[in-house]
């Protein structure tokens, strides 16, 4: 009784909605970085080739990454820092420079699979975008010897 | 750091508490993420450091007479390296094809690797100090300047070359 009953109303609203009022709505969203709240460009690499007499290898540094940040609506957030590497030899940090807000979090050293650590804090609620560049500094001692670490940095945007 | 506390059922007639701590972060509401590549490339460095000239004056002064050889040495050079590679050793040469005199050194008290015996310096690359690599270390260098009487006088002058090298 009950699938005859549906049967029937279902063919009494086809019968009475108009062809013309059916109205199609396509929703498309978009991954585009207009709305993404953060963004990474460029890379981190640095190569480290140099001494000078009486001390260790020279520091390493790219200045060149630019990390884009969107303020949310009612929240301060802050962004941390984690790097995924295995097998790291040589030491890498990180620092938040030339920043258009929110306070820079001391220099970060990172450390393969450590726990993410701040590196922007303090950032006002809001919905501007604002943007910060990363200065990446490589260290490393002659009995270290040479190779690569390949490095995979993650940036995060979470609620302080 | 955030706690929570739950009631277990009894169990075989205790009742236990469970306390559950979690990472603040885990907690904290995320908004966005984004990663990148970030390599640390280190390059074999080989990095030879030497103080100051060297001038040897050999005056026959407190040679015995009727000797032929004169001597004269200085230690006033320190030679200093950095090395990431491993097994290095340090060579010696001399750019002068036809000196007048012999020119020797030594390397006296090196902190790393073995020195060998006193060199003879020549256009010929020679072993100075062997077993180096993946550290820094220094070393004096001896130079001693022998001169045959008979060879009379004059001056030599010598640019002398340090090399890295695989052993």
């Amino acid at each position: 009784m009950n699938s005859l009953r549906l049967i029937r109303i279902t063919e009494m609203i086809c019968t009475r909605i108009p062809v013309g009022a059916l109205v199609v709505i396509f929703f498309t969203v978009s991954s585009g970085t207009s709305y993404a709240q953060l963004n990474l460009t460029g890379n981190g690499n640095t190569t480290i080739n140099s001494a000078l007499p009486g001390g260790q290898p020279n520091d390493a540094q790219n200045e060149t990454s630019r990390l884009r940040i969107r303020r949310q609506a009612g929240v301060i957030t802050k962004v941390t820092v984690a790097t995924y590497c295995p097998g790291q030899k040589f030491s890498l940090r990180a620092l938040a420079t030339g920043n258009e807000d929110g306070v820079p979090a001391p220099e970060v050293i990172l450390v393969h699979n450590a726990p993410a650590v701040n590196f922007l804090v303090n950032i006002p609620a809001g919905s501007a975008q604002f943007r910060t560049r990363i200065r990446y500094t490589a260290s490393a001692t002659y009995n270290q010897g040479t190779g690569i670490d390949p490095h995979t940095v993650t940036y995060t945007l979470v609620a302080q | 750091m955030m706690k929570y506390l739950l009631l277990a059922p009894k169990i075989l007639g205790a009742q236990l508490l469970i306390s559950v701590s979690a990472p603040q972060f885990l907690l904290a509401q995320t908004y966005g993420t984004d990663s990148h590549s970030a390599s640390v490339t280190v390059s074999e460095i080989a990095l030879l450091s030497v103080n100051t000239g060297v001038t040897l004056n050999v005056t026959g002064t407190g040679t015995p007479a009727g000797q032929d050889l004169m001597t004269a040495t200085d230690q006033s050079s320190t030679l200093w390296w950095g090395l990431n590679g491993t097994s290095k050793k340090i060579t010696v040469r001399t750019n002068l094809t036809t000196p007048l005199y012999s020119l020797k050194v030594e390397a006296v008290s090196p902190t790393q690797g073995i020195p060998a015996s006193t060199v003879t310096i020549s256009t010929a690359a020679k072993d100075l100090i062997t077993g180096l690599g993946l550290n820094t270390g220094s070393c004096t260098l001896l130079y001693t300047a022998e001169v045959l009487a008979s060879a009379g006088t004059g001056t030599n002058t010598h640019t002398i070359t340090f090399t890295v090298q695989n052993q």
